[in-house]
């Protein structure tokens, strides 16, 4: 491979590693749990700027350019863990409002709407994360430490995409196939009845805004800490719509489907109008980004709203017909019973 | 003090056209279940028709009228070719939120890459100025409460005097149960979409006369003051769109002559969060609690 | 207690007990506002006034998910299974899982959990054979019939170990085959020690397993006390047997 074409590839695979944890945090919340997160890209928005802020100093390094809060010089992996806890924090606090007492749709309502608010704040409120021009010059991680060339240091930032990226989905796959991910489940399909068998629903929608809320933090700073820059124009609330698209495409409830999801449209539909010549005037290319992508949640949410790889149905093999794939969970049980 | 009245003089303006806005958001909910979150999109939509027409020489009034009529027209052909789709492929609540947001993606998109991403102005002919007790007001400006609270009486005065109200609050709060007493509940639900999306029509022109230059997304962006109006006052409530829209509307000039002008909707937005805390219903929301909206 | 629906009063001023260890019905021609006192009870729905007491302690403003851990369980009139998870996964959420079910142990992984699970698969095996449902047990319970639905929800509930436990209309839509298995259900709760309140109109059945009837009519309580002596009582035979 040239060196261009490894530049290429390498960002693509680290903005595909971005994509995934995204996906799988929200999907997590809507696919599982039944939670619409519309609002979902501040958190990951919220995670860059914690990161970028704990990278780049005091607001006073640069020559005093950008004006911030909290800025700091934090070694890696502190700010991306500062990141995480940040989010939480902020997931937890609007999702205890928005999630209180109010019918599902409603929630999607309040989340879309802190979105549009929360870049307004980012933007117009200047000495908080520099307004509308938003932070740059953000160093890449260990970059003075490990003394890699520029091309070595991509692959090795791959790397840490995939070290990430496998605890993301360790974290979420532990989650999703406990007795826990099946009271998710269980909410998301009837939330009364999951209330009336004693699950605390809203507790348990708190819980997936939190932990997706600190997955997409994770994501942001991941993010950030790679491109180096970072400003309301990367979250635009409408960016949501591009990992909800991923999730419905690719099977919502299902891991592996979403994680194809996340392959085929973040990654497709920022990397291809790259290839498709500028035409019908400035800006068309991009706004017919966002009409295929509204296109496409509705139709496959009226043709395959089980996405290309539906979630998967948990067999335990009861009957005594197929056997469970968790070693003889179904076969041990018969035994206990006498066959 | 002046700044005070003076804020409160542009808030009642806002609120006139949250009003009408809010009130026909809501009503397409009450009565259709539906979040229709394309309804900025809707609002622009007509904005730029009555754009065209008054770049073309006609008045803004005719403008209005037109804007009316294609907002009536474009809401009933939405609900029928997509919605009505979706509704009866049973399609979850929160999967017609989706819906709907992905059709405000197509149309706002569809919009921008058509027309550009332009800021496009109304000619308005100049207002004279009226003062009174310390308020300032154009004439263009009160032409627009005018307009408000002629569209608001008239709404009142059909919902709780003609048959096709009654129809409409029995469909709102029993589909099944009104159409089983003769209603013809898929005609109220047209109905419904033709008359709120007049109302939606309205809101975006006036709403650009107020402003006189708009983008792709100055229907969207309305949609934020237009939830929290409808969820202060209680989601599904008319009334209650209507008071909310005036809390809104003014709390959020004030806020924009006292604090910073580009942060006004945040301040809707924290109006919305604290009516969220203390009286999740909203201020007329009672009717909502049965309904399963709030619990 | 009192109950109001935007002016309809689906519950007026009814009151009445429910004797621990018994089965009691709850009848009424459609509208008497049976499923409301079902809400109500449950924590689902604040009455406008008045009080449930449950083992002698107010429980009005508790919510449903807490009287559902001390024990009160309802199933809805409306068919309410998890559609999209299988018959014996409806069955295993019914169960409590306290290991498995908090954030802590599912990240402690399967190892932490799996002796809960394998217990509770057990009883929902026992009671999927009783009820001839084994065959499903692997389909997604949203492509079952109607009654089988019903089951379902019932099994679920069981598997929750209620010690009071409100049925809405378990009956409804039950193959007349399947009554049968429905019917020694309850019994066997019973025997169990399980307060039961069943909501029912097919008097056959209450007569045979219920110990108590009580009737309501326009969201009140008309009467109160064993079906023989109901059938004399012309309030009740107006309100019910002649509708
Ligand atoms: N959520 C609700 N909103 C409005 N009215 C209701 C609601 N639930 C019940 N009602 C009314 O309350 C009355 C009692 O209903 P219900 O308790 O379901 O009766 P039953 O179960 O005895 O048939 C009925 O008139 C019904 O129309
Ligand atoms: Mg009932």
């Amino acid at each position: 491979m040239s060196s261009a074409l490894q530049f290429y590839m390498s960002t693509l695979l680290v903005y595909l590693g971005v994509s995934l944890i995204a996906c799988w945090a929200l999907n997590l919340q809507i696919g599982v749990t039944g939670v619409l997160n519309l609002g979902f890209i501040v958190f990951q928005a919220l995670g860059a700027y914690t990161a970028a802020v704990l990278t780049l100093g005091p607001d006073t390094s640069n020559g005093g350019f950008q004006h911030y809060v909290f800025g700091a010089e934090l070694p890696f992996p502190v700010p991306l863990l500062a990141a995480a806890g940040v989010g939480a924090l902020a997931s937890a606090g609007l999702g205890s409002i928005g999630l209180r007492r109010l019918r599902s749709d409603y929630q999607a309502m309040v989340f879309l709407v802190a979105a549009i608010i929360a870049t307004d704040v980012a933007t117009n409120v200047t000495g908080l994360v520099n307004g509308a021009a938003g932070l740059s010059l953000v160093p890449q991680p260990l970059s003075a430490n490990v003394g890699l060339s520029p091309l070595d240091y991509q692959w090795f930032y791959v790397g840490l995409m995939a070290i990430l990226c496998a605890v993301a989905f360790l974290l979420i796959r532990r989650l999703t196939l406990s007795p826990l991910g099946r009271s998710l489940r269980a909410v998301r399909d009837h939330e009364d009845a999951a209330e009336a068998l004693g699950y605390n629903v809203y507790r348990l929608r708190l819980m997936v805004v939190v932990i997706g809320g600190a997955l997409a933090a994770v994501s942001g700073a991941a993010l950030v800490e790679f491109i180096g820059s970072w400003g309301p124009g990367s979250w635009f609330y409408q960016e949501t719509f591009v990992y909800l698209a991923a999730v419905i495409i690719g099977g919502s409830g299902n891991n592996i489907g979403v994680a194809l999801g996340a392959l085929i449209v973040p990654v497709a539909l920022n990397e291809l109008p790259r290839f498709i010549p500028d035409f019908g005037g400035p800006g068309f290319v991009d706004a017919m980004r966002w009409v295929v992508i509204g296109v496409a949640i509705l139709v496959f949410l009226y043709f395959r709203p089980q996405g290309i790889i539906p979630e998967k149905r948990n067999r335990f093999g009861l009957a005594g017909t197929v056997r469970h794939r968790w070693s003889g969970l179904a076969t041990r049980a018969r035994v206990r019973l006498g066959r | 003090m002046d700044r005070l009245v003076g804020a409160f003089g542009f808030g009642l303006v806002t609120a006139s056209i949250l009003a009408i806005a809010a009130v026909a958001f809501t009503l397409q909910f009450g009565i259709t279940n539906i979040l229709n979150l394309a309804f900025g999109e809707i609002m622009t939509l007509c904005a730029y028709i009555g754009y065209l027409l008054n770049a073309a020489g006609a008045s803004v009034w005719l403008a209005l009228v037109v804007g009316a009529v294609a907002g009536a027209v474009f809401s009933a052909l939405l609900n029928r070719t997509i919605y009505a789709l979706f509704v009866r492929r049973g399609t979850a609540l929160w999967g017609m939120v989706i819906v709907t947001i992905a059709v405000a993606l197509i149309m706002q998109n569809t919009l921008l890459g058509l027309a550009g991403p332009h800021n496009f102005t109304y000619t308005i002919p100049p207002a004279t100025t009226f003062r009174f007790a310390g308020l300032i007001l154009t004439s263009l400006q009160l032409e627009i409460i005018g307009v408000a609270i002629v569209a608001m009486l008239t709404l009142h005065m059909m919902l709780r005097y003609t048959r096709l109200g009654k129809a409409m609050r029995a469909t709102a709060s029993d589909p099944a149960l009104a159409q089983s007493c003769g209603i013809n509940a898929s005609r109220v639900i047209d109905l419904v979409w033709i008359i709120s999306g007049a109302l939606c029509g309205i809101a975006g022109v006036t709403l650009v006369m107020n402003t006189v230059s708009f983008t792709a997304s100055t229907g969207s962006d309305f949609l934020v003051v237009i939830i929290a109006a409808a969820i202060v006052g209680g989601v599904g409530a008319p009334y209650g769109a209507m008071l909310g829209a005036l809390l809104v509307g003014v709390t959020s000039e004030v806020a924009a002559v006292y604090v910073n002008a580009s942060l006004k909707n945040v301040f809707a937005f924290a109006l919305l969060l604290v009516v969220l805390l203390i009286r999740p219903q909203g201020f007329i929301g009672r009717a909502r609690v049965a309904k399963g909206v709030v619990t | 207690m009192s109950r109001a629906f935007a002016g309809i009063h689906a519950i007026n001023d009814a009151s009445f007990r429910v004797e621990a260890g018994a089965v009691t019905a709850l009848i009424g021609p459609n509208g008497a506002g049976k499923s409301t006192m079902c809400s109500v009870i449950s924590g689902f729905l604040r009455p406008d006034r008045g009080s449930v007491l449950y083992d002698g302690e107010e429980i009005v403003g508790c919510s449903p998910h807490r009287l559902a851990a001390r024990g009160l369980l309802r199933t809805f009139q409306t068919s309410s299974e998890f559609p999209r998870l299988t018959v014996t996964e409806n069955l295993l959420a019914g169960a409590r899982a306290d290991r498995g079910t908090t954030l802590i142990g599912a990240l402690l992984g399967r190892r932490y959990w799996i002796a809960e699970e394998r217990a509770n698969l057990e009883r929902a095996r026992v009671l999927l054979m009783s009820f001839e449902l084994l065959n499903v047990a692997d389909q997604m319970a949203g492509m079952l019939s109607g009654g089988q639905k019903r089951l379902v929800e019932l099994m679920r509930a069981i598997m929750a170990r209620p010690r009071f436990l409100v049925l809405d209309e378990p009956l409804a839509g039950i193959h007349p085959a399947t009554v049968e298995s429905v019917i020694a259900a309850i019994q066997r709760l019973r025997s169990d020690g399980v307060t039961v309140l069943m909501i029912e109109h097919n008097l056959g059945v209450v007569e045979r397993i219920c110990d108590r009837v009580i009737v309501m009519a326009n969201g009140s309580v008309i009467a109160n006390g064993r079906m023989h002596e109901l059938r004399q009582n012309p309030e009740v035979i107006d309100a019910y047997f002649g509708n």
